[in-house]
């Protein structure tokens, strides 16, 4: 769907980039000894919050800049985030990993016992209660997954796997075909 | 746990540690954006009003099928999801006064509506010497303006009429039975002959099931192209406009007929993307509704003003379809001085004889 910012959206922008500079002057000011560092901060955030919630339409390119240096931040960090998983996973495999990637050696023999897949082979969320949001207590249905099939080391995974989801921004708008369909 | 899950899980342990490190500096950079998420979303919840949906927007009417509810007061969403503020009156139209009061009565759809700008920029509510009232709502087709102007016909005595009619939807929407799942009425042709019907006695609060209304830009092109959609979309408005005409003709009121094309950026998009994709699109012109319905509006003796004579795209919104407060501004003006004709409409059908020559 084809969107545009609007202008609450445009005013909220500019208001946090207000707080933002106030806070970066103040503290700027007061690393260099200035008096009154706080207030020339938040007379700083006052002048511009004024600005742009009188005239929201200036916010539109700071917006737009930001937005785009945001992307560009959340797609680096999300490559390099699950670069750190994939070290982890090929650690943890290669040094505590069940399977043999080597040829057996004769007599070896690369044949083994049929038998039953213990059970927590084969465990995954069935039985975990389910909740409306299917991400809502993720890390929670991960923990309990990984304890269940003899995966404890997976909890070390958890604070990746949270910030990955952190990563998580807004999509890229696309235009509708059917812009008439309600009206 | 067996050895081998032990040991897995203080590998785990320590690559765990290791990749926090490691992953300090992804933090780093996300920082700032956090912060700003952090800032803009609590201030978006501090200054974005709440908005009422669609359904609490309307209310089901017998015949018409749905209107305005009565005495709103609320923030309606666009087609970009920003709000503008909307009241109705006691009768569920948008805007200040009443259709007795008024010296122009305006029958349209969205745009009589005045979707996707606050009431303070709406044309029938913009300061002048001409009293306005529209009568309008989202969704509606040439259709249901017709029924309300054979409802209201007592109070149109002496009154400029002007109707509506967005190329976007209404032309296509005039031949179905329902918008979505709402029930609408609808014009036509009476089996084995070559009249036209309106039809309402299907018109009730339950869902419609059976949807066949494209109401896309398909159909749009589709009207403007040679095709058996467009030949019976103007036959259907060459029954209606007729009948308009005899209910102000009746009630001592001035018929107007106004064309609204559809010339936002958004829309221009959509167009352009659809007419790529299309079957009809070789063949599609944009005049083909201001031509029909101005030789329609000379058949019928109906004044025609094409509106875009009198409109550029700034004059509608960037994120939305509909005009933009300087479109309102610019309606405003043209309905004023249509008004200030008098009866003399002289310009306005030549024009129309112009255009459908």
């Amino acid at each position: 769907m084809f969107r545009v910012p609007t202008r609450p959206l445009l005013k909220s922008f500019w208001l946090a980039a207000s707080v933002t500079a106030g806070v970066l002057i103040a503290a700027a000011l007061w690393w260099f000894d200035v008096h009154r560092a706080v207030l020339w901060g938040a007379a700083a955030f006052a002048v511009f919050s004024a600005i742009g919630l009188t005239w929201p339409g200036i916010a539109l390119r700071p917006y737009e800049t930001w937005k785009r240096l945001a992307r560009k931040a959340r797609r680096a960090a999300r490559l390099w985030l699950t670069g750190v998983v994939f070290v982890i996973l090929t650690v943890v495999g290669w040094l505590g990993g069940r399977l043999s990637l080597r040829s057996p050696v004769p007599p070896q023999s690369g044949w083994i016992r049929k038998s039953n897949l213990p059970e927590s082979d084969h465990a995954g969320d069935a039985g975990l209660a389910l909740t409306a949001d299917a991400t809502a207590g993720w890390s929670r249905r991960f923990g309990e997954w990984a304890l269940r099939s003899g995966n404890a080391w997976a909890w070390s995974l958890i604070p990746l796997l949270a910030l990955l989801k952190g990563v998580e921004g807004e999509d890229r708008g696309s235009l509708g075909g059917n812009v008439y369909t309600l009206y | 746990m067996n050895v081998l899950n032990i040991g897995r899980a203080a590998v785990g342990a320590v690559m765990g540690l290791v990749g926090l490190v490691l992953a300090l500096p992804a933090v780093a950079v996300l920082l700032p954006v956090w912060w700003v998420d952090l800032l803009v979303r609590l201030f978006r919840r501090l200054l974005e009003p709440k908005p009422v949906s669609w359904e609490e927007l309307i209310e089901f009417a017998p015949v018409v099928g749905w209107k305005p509810k009565a005495n709103l007061s609320a923030h309606a969403l666009d087609f970009n999801r920003e709000a503008y503020f909307v009241t109705t009156d006691a009768s569920g139209w948008r805007g200040k006064g009443t259709v007795e009061e008024a010296d122009v009565v305006v029958f349209g759809d969205s745009y009589a509506f005045g979707c996707g700008v606050d009431d303070d920029a709406f044309f029938a509510d913009l300061p002048g010497d001409v009293r306005i009232k529209a009568i309008g709502s989202p969704a509606y087709s040439l259709v249901h303006s017709l029924l309300w102007m054979e409802s209201l016909a007592t109070d149109l005595r002496d009154k400029l009429v002007v109707w509506f009619v967005y190329h976007g939807n209404d032309l296509a929407d005039n031949v179905h039975p329902a918008f979505n799942e709402y029930r609408s009425p609808f014009v036509r042709i009476v089996d084995g002959t070559d009249d036209w019907e309106l039809v309402s006695r299907h018109v009730d609060p339950s869902p419609w099931t059976i949807n066949s209304r494209e109401g896309g830009m398909e159909a749009f092109i589709e009207i403007c192209s040679q095709t058996p959609q467009s030949r019976r979309a103007f036959a259907a408005c060459d029954y209606l406009i007729q009948r308009g005409r005899d209910v102000c003709e009746r009630a001592g009121a001035r018929l107007v007929l106004m064309s609204i094309p559809d010339l936002s950026p958004l829309a221009g998009l959509a167009l352009e993307r659809a007419l790529k994709k299309s079957d009809a699109g070789s063949q599609f012109d944009a005049q083909v509704p201001d031509r029909e319905l101005a030789a329609i509006c000379t058949r019928a003796a109906v004044p025609f003003v094409a509106l875009k004579d009198h409109m550029d795209s700034a004059d509608y919104l960037v994120r939305d379809f509909h005009w933009s407060p300087r479109g309102h501004r610019k309606v405003a003006r043209v309905i004023r001085e249509i008004h200030a004709d008098k009866g003399d409409m002289k310009e306005a059908s030549e024009n129309g004889a112009r255009r459908a020559g």
